[in-house]
């Protein structure tokens, strides 16, 4: 299966927290304002990859159950699902990056590239005599 | 402070352009509604991004529950489904229907400038007849003023093709006009009619009218022929609030000739990427609330 959804990692995770190994998704609605097709359709893949089931219980409404094949699924990804640290934000987009250098190869920057406005930046201009 | 930009100048950004985040039901749903609609979004999923749309202008809960119903029943036609469904609809006209192609044309039912759907499922049954022996491009036509001259050259069947039989009346006077064509010039031919869908009431107007007809799916009215009862008194009495709401007229249309869909329809279908039958409940494709509002409409209709 490919890596799950933010909104699948968080019905993995809550079904398996609760001792009971299911989860309310209206509660899910509830707390985290996902609205009925968000949650259907993070629960479809999910069911069809066997690790949950989805019923309607009655005085409840639709609730998730992981299945015995899911919980173990879930234990032994656990690491990829629940601990994930990349911080894919902190990295610069490609297209912003340049050569690479060489390891201690000097950094040369392009002067010709910069204004010369850029070298006056610091410099105050002299006072105005009347 | 001056130079500042005001509130009204400050450019908000906009959720659904942003891919990282995640968009939020603008409030929590009742329990029932919430169940209702989740077993809903199961069962018909191309409903999963429309999920404000659906009870926006509803102002109770048999209106939502009567919309959620219809929406439960209704005939979606997945554009991944259409080249198979092609293939069947094809392969019924050349096996049970015994069309051949030295003396059979296939036409759309579209006889005016404008386009058609009836266009689109000629096209479609043109490739889906691409592996059957003996079939050629001049054999599927676009106008039905096309499919007269083709009798002229020899043909002796007329297969008309459509993707929607509604009310019936479309089918009967086309095949009236084309009668009508080919009788002005001493021709004749045996003409069929063959549709993806047709709704009941329409199939019955066509067969009353003596022309042959073949529907690969059929459907009932929404309404009046699945509720009974107190339930159908109610359904119609919610229907009829909903469309109370609309405007009268839109893009040249009034709400009066369209009540319950074209003719009294009451259509459950839609063809993905088409566009949707007029014979549906104006509901679901009126573009307009009374005074003009825009509205955001569950199905997109010029």
């Amino acid at each position: 299966m490919r890596r799950p959804t933010s909104i699948e990692t968080e019905i993995l995770r809550r079904s398996y927290e609760n001792p009971t190994g299911k989860l309310n998704l209206y509660e899910l609605h509830r707390d985290n304002l996902l609205s009925p097709g968000q949650l259907s359709n993070a629960c479809r893949p999910l069911e069809q990859a066997g690790i949950i089931t989805v019923e309607d219980v009655s005085d409840v409404g639709p609730t998730v159950a992981l299945t015995p094949e899911g919980r173990k699924w879930v234990i032994q990804y656990r690491k990829q699902l629940f601990m994930r640290n990349e911080r894919p934000w902190s990295y610069p987009v490609k297209s912003a990056l340049g050569r690479s250098i060489a390891l201690n190869e000097p950094y040369l920057p392009n002067l010709r590239r910069l204004k010369k406005q850029f070298f006056l930046s610091g410099i105050e201009a002299p006072p105005k005599h009347s | 402070m001056s130079g500042q930009p005001t509130s009204s100048e400050v450019p908000l950004p906009h959720a659904s352009t942003d891919p990282t985040v995640i968009p939020r039901s603008p409030r929590v749903w009742a329990v029932d509604l919430f169940r209702i609609v989740f077993d809903l979004n199961r069962q018909q999923t191309w409903l999963e991004a429309r999920q404000e749309r659906l009870i926006a202008h509803c102002d109770d809960v048999e209106q939502q529950h009567l919309i959620c119903d219809l929406l439960y029943r209704f005939h979606f036609v997945r554009a991944s489904e259409v080249p198979e469904r092609m293939k069947e609809f094809a392969n019924y006209l050349v096996d049970t229907l015994h069309i051949d192609p030295e003396q059979t044309a296939i036409t759309a039912l579209a006889k005016g400038h404008y386009s058609d759907s009836s266009q689109y499922i000629a096209w479609l049954t043109k490739a889906a007849l691409a592996n059957r022996p003996g079939w050629s491009t001049t054999e599927f036509l676009s106008t039905l003023s096309a499919a007269v001259n083709e009798v002229k050259k020899g043909k002796t069947r007329i297969v008309v093709v459509d993707e929607f039989v509604g009310s019936g009346k479309t089918v009967v006077n086309a095949v009236g006009w084309l009668n009508k064509q080919l009788a002005a010039e001493s021709l004749k031919a045996d003409i069929v009619v063959a549709a993806i869908v047709g709704m009941t009431d329409g199939i019955g107007k066509v067969m009353g009218a003596g022309i042959e007809i073949h529907c690969q799916h059929i459907l009932k009215k929404g309404i009046s022929q699945h509720f009974t009862g107190a339930d159908l008194t109610q359904a119609i009495s919610a229907m009829k609030a909903l469309e109370g709401k609309l405007s009268n007229e839109s893009n040249n249309r009034k709400l009066a000739d369209m009540s319950f869909g074209f003719a009294g329809s009451e259509s459950l279908y839609f063809l993905e990427g088409g566009n949707p039958p007029n014979n549906v409940f104006p509901i679901f494709w009126w573009k307009h609330l009374k005074g003009d509002i825009a509205r955001e409409t569950i199905l997109e209709r010029v």
